[in-house]
């Protein structure tokens, strides 16, 4: 089969749209109204509320006499709109809106209300910026972004605009602007200044005309942005107070005719606007609660681990026994580079009765010569044409002469202790598997410093918490053993899946037996040193551990000891492994969106936390293994290549389970550095 | 494991494979139609009538007969006496004045 690749580009397609919509609405939700700080004294206003400007110069109107204009800015709300907009209608008055564009597409039928109602529509761009200070481009976009949601919402188009903070002089940029977009901008003879809340009072009498004056003028006040009762309240006195004026939109006051129906372009666009911003409010709620519960699961784990880590530390160490003859199997296909240094590790070991057997699986580069080149008596090879990594293990496992089994990579190193010391749990007898501790060898450069720190905590803190667990997931084929009677009760290695050794650890628990860790017992293996290769060791991995995991999945509904490798190790399996790593992509869209959009201390804080964390975690980790902690440097930049290759690898090997492929044992070039570990060690 | 005998599931993913992309194409197609604008339209003229209601402005052009220039062309603002600031806030119709800073530079009018 094909390697699945159309699922990259669908990742990066729904990576740019979700950053592109998270963006939409960090933009929509800096919008407010007016308030914060005072603006400047209104000395600065310029003059005339109806300002036509065009490069000959500006002309201005007010309203005609006899009546008074109501305007309204910064709305729709729900709250308070409604209520103007009864009042209006209960005294036959009419009154004129202007709006912010992202309400409009958050309250569409209220906006479609303002207008069946006969009231008029402004444009009061579409965020509430303060739109002087912007460049004109950002002008022009939030006037264009409103006309549309007033289109998209009322089918009609508008040709008055007010700006934002429109009584200081920034504003008359804007104006500049908007007159090039062929807006007539709408000041104001009367700024109540109600948005300051000084006072129902104080409201009608900046609002009420002066005694005598032909024209009520153009009153501004305002129905969104906050607290909003006192002018609903202003607006029923002046309704009922002020006498002898029609109460009267903009247009109609100065005389203009009313805005016409909109075009359908500018319909489609507005009702695309409203459902891109209804759908980006949604996404950027959902993915708010993506953090929240995966940071949620990554502090519960972090501090479970650590925990248990703790109580696995403090316990007794095992003894130095002897406990029955050993025999150490090493599987090898095409291990030449690192089996000399594997066998003569092995056989320096100082656990008294020990067999070791090398199953050559059928290797064309020459490692069985090398083993035989050896000349160690202790040493029996078994050889094999190529049948697979479990099928070699089966192999030596038949030859084995003894009861307890070690098994071993034919890349691996072993410490001179390392078996005496791997084999202490057996004297339990309820302990039918054991974990040694796996090391990298190879820990130069940032790869091998990665792999190294990644290797020290999931050892020290994982492994720790799955012993006291009673739910081993794997014992790794660097460094495990098994008692012959637990690996008979599995039924041999199973070649079913592509990690051999998940699959077996599985069914050796469920078959009843416990799997322990003893950390003391040391090897070192080679770990890949190229991206190309961790990527294709990684996805061998992964892919192997969802299909042991769903081979045993009914272990989740066992009793005993494989009821909790079902509920517990299954369960953290699929939780952390896969379904964590899975949603990681939009995590790293949402730290993008932080970057551009959250305040800068807010984003360094939350980084700096996480680091920190990690970092603390990865120090424990490391001293419980007695390991040097200068390496912990590279932890933060672990964030850049390293977590994002960890989780694509979850997402082609989910994608790969999916579409049910045949996959291919992907085989590791070794260089022999562990080998080269055993000469300085 | 895994392994797709059949052949429907993998048939089955492709299918909801594309399903997701045609929305996320759809969905970015929105966007990026909602975020469109359409070209300036031309500035509504003022009335020339209207009782107390027209600023005293001599140099009014008649109003649909005039196209408005993009405001690109004064990239500075008017000068100070553009616009008259401390005019009282009084609503005395017909009281306010503006100057014209575009006399000095005139641009010749389009006309339709």
């Amino acid at each position: 089969m094909r390697t699945p690749r159309a699922h990259w580009l669908l990742l990066l397609l729904g990576g740019l749209v979700l950053l592109a919509e998270l963006c939409l609405n960090g933009y929509v939700e800096q919008s407010g109204g007016e308030g914060g700080q005072p603006v400047p004294p209104a000395a600065a206003t310029p003059t005339g509320p109806v300002l036509r400007v065009d490069p000959d110069g500006v002309t201005t109107a007010a309203v005609t006499a006899g009546a008074i204009a109501l305007t309204y800015d910064d709305g729709p709300d729900p709250r308070w709109t409604p209520r103007i907009l009864d009042l209006l209608r209960e005294h036959h008055a009419h009154a004129t809106f202007f709006v912010v564009g992202s309400q409009v597409n958050r309250y569409p039928e209220l906006t479609r209300r303002i207008v069946a109602e006969g009231h008029e529509l402004g444009v009061h761009t579409f965020t509430h910026p303060d739109l002087g200070a912007e460049p004109a481009w950002r002008q022009r976009l939030e006037l264009t972004l409103t006309q549309n949601a007033i289109a998209g919402a009322t089918g009609r188009t508008v040709r008055i605009m007010r700006p934002p903070y429109s009584s200081t002089t920034a504003a008359m940029a804007t104006v500049r602007t908007a007159a090039g977009e062929g807006y007539l901008a709408v000041l104001t003879d009367r700024d109540t200044e109600d948005w300051r809340r000084a006072g129902v009072d104080a409201i009608v009498d900046a609002a009420r005309p002066e005694p005598g004056a032909a024209s009520g003028g153009i009153v501004m006040l305002h129905d969104g942005g906050g607290d909003r009762s006192q002018t609903v309240e202003a607006t029923r006195r002046l309704l009922t107070e002020v006498r002898g004026y029609r109460f009267v939109t903009v247009s109609e006051g100065v005389g203009l005719p009313a805005a016409g129906a909109a075009g359908t372009g500018a319909v489609v666009r507005g009702v695309a606007l409203r459902w891109t911003q209804t759908a980006a409010r949604w996404l950027a709620a959902a993915m708010w609660w993506l953090i929240v519960l995966s940071t949620g699961l990554a502090l519960v784990r972090l501090a479970v681990q650590v925990l248990a880590a703790r109580r696995h530390a403090r316990r007794a160490p095992y003894g130095r026994r002897y406990l029955g003859r050993v025999s150490v199997i090493v599987p090898a296909f095409n291990e030449a580079a690192n089996i000399a240094a594997t066998v003569r590790s092995l056989v320096a070991n100082d656990y008294p009765d020990t067999e070791i057997i090398v199953v050559d699986d059928g290797s064309t580069d020459g490692t069985a010569g090398i083993v035989r080149g050896l000349g160690l008596p202790s040493v029996h090879l078994l050889q094999q044409t190529n049948a697979g990594k479990p099928a070699a293990l089966n192999t030596g496992v038949a030859a084995a002469r003894g009861d307890l089994l070690v098994l071993v990579d034919g890349d691996t190193v072993f410490a001179p202790d390392a078996i005496g010391r791997l084999v202490q749990p057996f004297a339990d007898p309820g302990v039918g598997a054991v974990s040694g501790n796996t090391k990298v060898a190879n820990r130069s450069g940032l790869l091998g410093r990665w792999q190294h720190l990644e290797y020290v905590i999931g050892f020290n803190l994982d492994r720790r918490m799955f012993d006291l667990g009673e739910c081993m997931p794997t014992i790794p084929g660097a460094i495990g053993a098994f008692r012959r009677e637990a690996l008979a009760d599995a039924g041999g290695v199973p070649a079913d899946t592509l990690a051999e050794d998940t699959d077996l650890t599985m069914a050796v628990l469920r078959a009843g037996w416990r799997a322990v860790y003893a950390a003391d017992a040391v090897a070192w293996t080679e770990a890949p040193s190229s991206l190309r290769q961790l990527w294709r060791q990684r996805y061998r991995w992964c892919y192997g551990t969802m299909q042991a995991a769903w081979k045993h999945r009914r272990a989740l509904r066992e009793r005993g000891p494989g009821g909790r490798l079902g509920r517990r190790g299954l369960v953290y399996l699929a939780l952390f492994q896969m379904l964590l790593p899975l949603t990681a992509p939009l995590v790293d869209v949402y730290a993008v969106y932080g970057l551009i959009f959250l305040p800068l201390w807010q984003v360094a804080a939350v980084w700096c936390g996480f680091t920190a964390l990690q970092v603390l975690a990865a120090a424990y980790a490391l001293r419980l293994d007695r390991e040097p902690v200068r390496s912990l440097w590279t932890v933060p930049l672990q964030q850049v290549v390293y977590r994002q290759l960890l989780y694509l690898v979850v997402v082609q090997s989910s994608v790969a389970a999916l579409l049910g492929g045949r996959q291919r044992w992907q085989a590791m070039a070794r260089t022999g550095q562990a080998a080269a570990v055993a000469t300085t060690r | 494991m895994f392994v797709d005998h059949t052949g429907r599931r993998r048939r089955l993913f492709t299918v909801l494979g594309a399903g997701l992309g045609v929305l996320l194409i759809a969905g970015g197609a929105l966007l990026i139609a909602g975020l469109l604008g359409s070209s300036p339209v031309p500035l509504p003229g003022l009335p020339a009538s209207g009782q107390g209601g027209r600023a005293e402005v001599p140099a009014l052009r008649p109003e649909t007969g005039v196209s408005s220039r993009p405001p690109v062309v004064r990239t500075t603002p008017p000068p100070k006496g553009a616009t008259p600031a401390a005019a009282p806030t009084t609503d005395q119709p017909g009281n306010r004045r503006t100057s014209h800073p575009g006399n000095g530079n005139p641009k010749p009018s389009r006309s339709k």
